[in-house]
């Protein structure tokens, strides 16, 4: 179907306004508000907006200046050219004129569009805005609506395009109703039944049979436990009763043993009292022999001690007067060394007083030779003092002269001489050299070298006419200076008056011979001090003091000890006899020394005598008392107890009573020995504790049977046994139910899933032809891009699709993901491809309406577009773009229309032509428009279109169009040749009988149709089929063969009725040789 | 003198695998009634008493329902009733045979009935009765090991009974419920020979002679209770037993007493369609048009086709509300037909075609793809427009 022409009037803002429209690219261009829209929808309106009407579909067309809204449009569709002329309102009206038929009004008119333009009845009533909305909406990109999506509206093409690709992918049938009701079921009862993640949904049929298995189950577990309680129970009271008559009869068995015991216990107490007092009697016995045997005893002792005493009586005697006749030696040979001792004593005395004289005298000489000495030393001291003393009052005279006054002095003097030098410095010296004339100054005369220092004004007279008047400087200082002399002068004349010199040199001579005195004294004064060093004055009294003390030492002597002394006169013979006395002295005290130890050694053996004498005495008196003492206490004692015999008697007779009460005593603990006491003791305790133990085991086990028996009554209304394997077989019914309704359940799943797999495979195919298209479409904007369209659930239209840029899997971006501009232009190649599919059954070409359909299309996309837009035309579609940018289309090759800007009026007679002044050709007549009035490029792209499938099948078929399927131009391959080529088939279409079954596009005329003779036969058919190895693709197959879709399938299903070929299994599906064993040894080599 | 020998009634037996409450009860006071069925045979055969050979509660811990239920079904038989427990109802401290409850019912109802709970001899009038109760579930010790030395003070003429119960060389009903098979086993062959006159044995639900000297019988269950497990074991009756005093063998004739049908034919293949039908003439051979009085336990095997399957189905459900019970071990395989498989795969359906195909594919290896296939034909039948 193509547009050819239009002619609006009195529609809205178009009064009269025809356009030509039979180009393959129309680019309708002008100024905003210039109409376009309102053309486009004319366009649209004329087609499938039922003329007779009144409601706002109608009203918004009428124009402002008046009039009725009318459109005609001229049309080819079905093979002939038609024109549609509609006045819209209340009483609008509908003429079609249908070329070589006769022309139909009102709604015969509408009804035959309807039909010619495969669409449902003419948009009328409420419902016509919806309808108009939708209808051909993949075709008709309105403006402001350019990035929605194609499928959005695709409600009415759903049919229609399913069924083309049904055809194109060679299914027959896509989905039939059992398949729909199936699936639907399913998906329900699956949805119904199972959650996301596969386990049984809450409500679900199946999760309550889980339930009720789940309640079976804890129905179960509570009534075995039950049960294993009450069997627990009858166990428990078993035991119990067990243990209690085994208790029971332990108890008695030990009763017994014990009763039998106590006798045995009885009997040993018995023997045990007997043998208490058996022991009794022993001890008493025996206590009474002790006694008896003690006095005999201390009686013998006695006896024994003094027969002992009188036996050692003798020795002792005379031992004590040997001890008597030793003291009195040991005394005789004391006595005797006491005196000797005593004599030597005395002489050493004696010795010791003449050595003290004879030293005392040596001593005497010695003091006489110091005092002596002394005495010489001390007049020579005086002559030295008095001497020094001569030279005292010289010295003191010349006292004052020391040193310190000396430096004194010369300091004064100094200061005097300085004085007298400032003070000449500062007068004046006046010096007579020589006079010849009286000199006088102030009166004084001076004589001939007499110089006068003049510290004062004066008068100096020469002569006696002259007076000269001399005044020296600096009068003050000059008073000062003299002032200073005089002091000086006084003070040193002071000093010297003080001293008694005459002068310095006077006081310095004077010094020095104090100096002099000075040193002789000192001098006499150390050989004094020498003097008085060597033998001092006290020295001389301490040595006659000694020497008095000697005297009387020495004359210090024993009146009664005679023996004569000599004192030599000479101090060592003195010595000499001192030293010999001492000597004699050593020699005495030794024997003195020696004598002394003799008399000690024989007093301390007198001493020893003594004692042992003593001791003698002492033992023998002792002795004695002793013996008196024993006597009359064994006299005592015998009176008492009797003599020997009666106490052997005595002793002998208790010894026998002790040895019975013995043997008695022993027989009785061998009897309570053999009893076992210990044993029996520790046996009746056993027994007491066993007895105990047993009792309180009864009483344990009577207390268990009273529980048991307490739990085992309180089932008796039911029987637990039972109702375990009654819980347990309805749980195992519930299981099997549970499990045979989730196998099933699963079941229904996985057929479900097999279900939609297998409409998932034949919506694959289905898409594939549409994809291939859109692929082509979407090549000049994407090199890579894919498109994949997505199916609905029920899987029997198209949902949606998205897109894949870059032609790797997963990077899917869904439509509405896209920016607008790529939705604009990803939307378009869709429209295009469906267009392309769609056109096939309207003679292989629809127009495509582009309003104002690039607005988000940069620069580069635009050309991209154009190439796309191009390619469209080339494929048989009619492309319609309106824009107000026609400078963006210049290389677009279409047929451009401008609409002028303002609104035009009514249009004259004339003025038609006036808009389209760049058309080369002129506005075709309503109706009447022909191909001759294309201009030539336009012209060449409105060949017939090539067969959609040979420019899907390869992208490089595209180069050549017509090739295969046009071979007129291969022969004439002229520009000239297509109108002509055009022409044709319009002519035939013409003559066409209606209805004609031609299913491609009528642009392809019967003529230029392969003959069968040609065109592949069932038999190149089969052979082609075979090299490619019995199996192939339609699409390979077809390629092969060369031949078109059509021919291909008509073919395709002889050969199947006839049973030759099969189909195969595939996505794009396949067809097989028959296996027929008797045809294939026919098969040629 | 003449006396009936029956053993292990099981009253209480709660044949929890049946699902069907109704029937449950069904078959419990089925058990009870072929008690009360005894009557008749004591009086047609002038029996002086019954022995009952332990068992007869089906549990140690009954409910009072069930024990007055007994009782009074023991108290109608007229004739005085001697018992020793076995090991489902064993005695002993706490059992029930020592509860107050079952005293006084007892007393009330059958006042006849004497429970033997120690192991010494019970003088009759014309017997003397040798009981070995069990009195624990599980009995380490033989329970006829008192009878190894001849009690003393046993009355010359008098037959002597011996009343036992418990597994012997063979026959054991413990290895139906895999117990402990070494509990409460008897041997035979340690009592003295020529001492005792009659064994009367409970425990193995069959009845069979199991030893000739001294002669030794079990009675079995007079109702049975399970499916029968081969030839040898043949429940459903009671002994009668006819003896002429100490020294003499008794005469033993079994009376059948069964009222319920337990069938459990051999396996079933199953083809095609005729296989079915063949089924189905069995069954009604086999069942008649008895409801509620038998069970049915069947083992299917082979491969139909889904319809069959169907088909199979119906049929079992029929039988299944017919019967007190139907065990099915269901092992026929579903396998589609050609026309089945046509019907999914050459439908107005692809999708289903396809799908169908696959998993027909499978089939011939997969078992779930079988299932799966057979699910997707329900679910087509069940869906189709």
């Amino acid at each position: 179907m193509r547009l050819l022409s239009a002619r609006i009037q009195h529609y809205r803002i178009h009064e009269d306004l025809r356009v030509d429209l039979d180009a393959d690219i129309v680019l309708l261009h002008g100024p905003n508000e210039s109409g376009k829209s309102t053309l486009a929808e004319a366009l649209h309106h004329v087609l499938f907006l039922a003329a007779k009407g009144s409601g706002q579909s109608h009203q918004r067309l009428a124009s402002l200046r008046g009039g009725t809204p009318e459109v005609e449009l001229t049309l080819e569709a079905g093979g002939r050219r038609h024109t549609v002329r509609k006045r819209f309102g209340p009483s609008g009206t509908t003429v079609l004129e249908s070329e070589g038929q006769t022309a139909r009004q009102g709604n015969a008119a509408e009804e035959a569009l309807a039909q010619l333009l495969q669409v449902g009845e003419a948009a009328a009533g409420r419902s016509a805005e919806k309808i108009l909305d939708q209808r051909w909406a993949h075709l008709w990109v309105r403006q402001g609506d350019s990035h929605s999506s194609p499928t959005d509206r695709l409600e009415e093409a759903q049919g229609p395009l399913r069924e083309r690709l049904q055809d194109l992918a060679d299914i027959d049938l896509f989905q039939g109703p059992t398949d729909r009701a199936l699936l639907e079921a399913l998906a329900t009862e699956v949805r119904d039944t199972f959650k996301d993640n596969g386990q049984p949904k809450k409500n679900s049929a199946l999760q309550q049979l889980e339930d009720q298995r789940e309640a079976a189950a804890t129905a179960l577990r509570k009534r075995e436990a039950t049960l294993a309680e009450l069997r627990g129970a009858q166990e428990d009271l078993v035991q119990a009763t067990a243990d209690a008559d085994r208790h029971a009869e332990a108890e008695r068995a030990t009763a017994e043993q014990r009763k039998a015991l106590g006798k045995e216990l009885a009997r040993i107490e018995e023997l045990r009292a007997q043998l208490t007092e058996k022991d009794r009697l022993l001890n008493d016995a025996r206590q009474q022999k002790d006694a008896v045997r003690e006095k005999d005893k201390q009686i013998r002792d006695l006896e024994k001690q003094i027969g002992a005493l009188n036996e050692k009586a003798a020795p002792l005697r005379s031992k004590s007067a040997e001890r008597e006749e030793q003291a009195r030696l040991a005394n005789t040979r004391a006595a005797r060394a006491r005196r000797t001792r005593e004599s030597a004593r005395r002489r050493a005395q004696d010795c010791r007083q003449r050595a003290r004289a004879l030293a005392a005298h040596a001593e005497v000489l010695q003091l006489d030779e110091q005092i002596r000495e002394g005495e010489a030393l001390h007049r020579a001291i005086d002559e030295l003092q008095q001497e020094a003393d001569a030279l005292t009052p010289t010295l003191e005279s010349l006292q004052s002269l020391h040193d310190d006054a000396l430096a004194q002095l010369r300091g004064k003097e100094l200061r005097v001489a300085t004085a007298s030098a400032r003070l000449k410095a500062y007068g004046l010296q006046l010096s007579v050299e020589t006079a010849d004339r009286p000199l006088a100054w102030n009166g004084e005369t001076l004589a001939p070298g007499e110089t006068r220092t003049i510290t004062d004004a004066g008068e100096l007279t020469v002569g006696d006419g002259t007076r000269l008047r001399l005044a020296p400087g600096a009068a003050d200082d000059l008073q000062q200076a003299r002032e200073e002399h005089r002091r000086a002068e006084a003070d040193y004349r002071e000093e010297l008056a003080r001293l008694g010199v005459s002068d310095l040199a006077d006081a310095e001579a004077k010094g020095r011979r104090r100096a002099e005195l000075e040193r002789q004294r000192e001098e006499l004064g150390g050989r004094i001090r020498e003097k008085q060093a060597r033998f001092p004055e006290d020295a001389l009294t301490k040595a006659r003091t000694q020497r008095e003390e000697q005297v009387q030492r020495r004359e210090a002597r024993t009146p009664e000890d005679p023996p004569p002394l000599t004192f030599a006169d000479s101090l060592p013979a003195a010595r000499e006899a001192h030293e010999e006395a001492e000597r004699a002295t050593i020699e005495a005290e030794r024997e003195e020394e020696r004598t002394e130890a003799e008399a000690a050694a024989a007093d301390a053996d007198e001493e020893e005598a003594e004692r042992l004498r003593k001791a003698a005495h002492q033992e023998l008196e002792e002795q004695q008392q002793t013996l008196q003492t024993l006597t009359p206490q064994r006299d005592m004692l015998v009176k008492d107890h009797g003599d020997e015999a009666h106490r052997t008697a005595a002793i002998a007779k208790v010894e026998e009573g002790v040895r019975v009460h013995e043997r008695a005593a022993t027989a009785l603990r061998q009897q309570l020995e053999e009893l076992q006491p210990a044993v029996r003791e520790q046996e009746r305790e056993r027994l007491d504790a066993a007895l105990q133990s047993h009792r309180g085991n009864l009483d344990e086990a009577s207390r268990r049977q009273g529980i048991a028996r307490g739990q085992l009554l309180g089932h008796e209304t039911d029987d637990p046994e039972r109702e375990v394997r009654e819980a347990r077989a309805e749980y195992e019914r519930r299981a099997a139910r549970c499990e045979r309704r989730r196998a099933e359940a699963e079941r229904k799943q996985e057929l479900l899933r097999l279900l939609r797999e297998a409409r998932r495979e034949t919506t694959a195919a289905l898409s594939r032809p549409l994809e291939e298209r859109a692929v082509k479409y979407l090549r000049h904007l994407f090199p890579k891009g894919r498109i994949q369209l997505e199916w609905s659930e029920e899987g029997d239209s198209f949902k949606g699709f998205s897109l894949d840029r870059s032609g790797g899997a997963g990077s899917h971006l869904a439509f509405a993901d896209l920016s607008h501009g790529t939705r604009e232009q990803v939307g378009l190649a869709l429209r295009l491809a469906l267009a392309e599919i769609l056109a096939a059954s309207h003679d292989g070409a629809l127009p495509v309406v582009l309003d104002d359909a690039f607005t988000h299309a940069d620069r580069d996309r635009i050309e991209q577009l154009k190439n796309l837009l191009f390619t469209a035309s080339r494929e048989g579609l009619q492309i319609l773009l309106l824009t107000c940018h026609p400078e963006n289309y210049d290389q677009l090759g279409g047929r451009e229309i401008a609409l002028p800007a303002a609104p035009r009026r009514a249009p004259t007679a004339d003025a038609p032509a006036s808009p389209y002044a760049n058309d080369s050709g002129p506005p075709g007549s309503s109706g009447t428009g022909g191909p001759a009035a294309e201009s030539a490029p336009v012209a060449s792209f409105s060949s017939p279109a090539p067969a959609p499938d040979d420019a899907t099948a390869d992208p490089s078929a595209e180069a050549i169009p017509s090739a295969e399927t046009v071979p007129p131009a291969e022969t004439d391959p002229s520009a000239q040749a297509t109108p002509s080529a055009e022409a044709t088939p319009f002519a035939e279409a013409a003559s066409a009988p209606p209805g004609s079954q031609t299913p491609s596009p009528a642009a392809e005329p019967e003529s230029t149709r392969p003959s069968p003779s040609d065109g592949p036969t069932p038999e190149t058919f089969l052979s082609t089929l075979r090299q490619l190895g019995g199996q192939a693709g339609n699409q390979k197959l077809r390629t092969t063969l060369g031949c078109d879709e059509p021919t291909y399938h008509s073919l395709r299903h002889t050969l199947l009725q006839e049973g030759r070929i099969e189909t195969g299994r595939g996505r794009g599906g396949t067809v097989r040789i028959t296996h027929n064993p008797n045809q294939e040894p026919t098969e040629p080599a | 003198m003449k006396f009936l020998h029956t053993a292990d009634w099981q009253i209480g037996k709660p044949f929890e695998s049946i699902e069907d409450p109704a029937k449950r009860e069904r078959l419990r006071s089925a058990r009870l009634e072929s008690i009360r069925a005894l009557r008749p045979l004591v009086e047609e055969h002038g029996a002086a008493f019954v022995v009952v050979c332990g068992d007869l509660f089906d549990s140690s811990l009954p409910d009072r329902a069930t024990v007055s239920a007994l009782c009074g079904a023991v108290g109608s038989l007229g004739v005085p009733v001697y018992s020793i427990p076995g090991n489902h109802d064993f005695g002993g401290p706490g059992s029930l045979w020592e509860e107050e409850f079952f005293r006084a019912e007892r007393t009330s109802l059958a006042p006849d009935w004497q429970p033997l709970l120690a192991p010494r001899p019970h003088p009759l009038a014309d017997a003397v009765l040798l009981p070995c109760p069990l009195l624990r579930r599980h009995e380490a010790l033989d329970p006829t090991q008192w009878l190894r030395t001849v009690p003393e003070d046993l009355p010359g003429d008098l037959p002597r009974l011996v009343l036992a119960h418990g597994s012997t060389q063979g026959f054991s009903s413990e290895k139906d419920e895999n117990s402990a098979d070494a509990a409460n086993r008897i041997d035979l062959a340690h009592l003295p020979a020529g001492a005792y006159d009659y064994v009367a044995l409970g425990d193995w639900h069959g009845t069979k002679q199991v030893a000739d000297n001294p002669p030794a019988w079990y009675a079995g269950t007079p109702e049975p209770d399970r499916f029968p497990r081969g030839e040898d074991n043949r429940p459903g009756h009671v002994l009668l037993v006819e003896t002429d005093g100490h020294g003499v063998p008794p005469r033993v004739t079994p009376i059948s007493t069964a009222r319920i049908g337990w069938h459990a034919p051999d396996p079933v293949s199953l083809q095609g369609p005729e296989d079915l039908k063949a089924l189905a003439e069995t069954l009604a051979t086999l069942l008649g048009p008895r409801t509620d009085r038998d069970l049915l336990r069947l083992t299917l095997e082979g491969a139909l086709g889904l319809a069959e399957l169907d088909q199979l189905r119906d049929l079992l459900e029929t039988y299944h509300a017919r019967l007190l019970s139907l065990e099915v071990d269901q092992r026929v395989l579903p396998e589609p037909t050609e026309e089945e498989l046509h019907s999914l795969t050459g439908g107005e359906d692809p999708l289903i075609a396809r799908v169908a195909r696959t998993l027909a594919e499978e089939a011939g290896t997969d078992p779930a793809s079988r299932e799966l296939l057979r699910e997707l034909y329900l679910q087509v039948r069940a869906h189709s427009p």
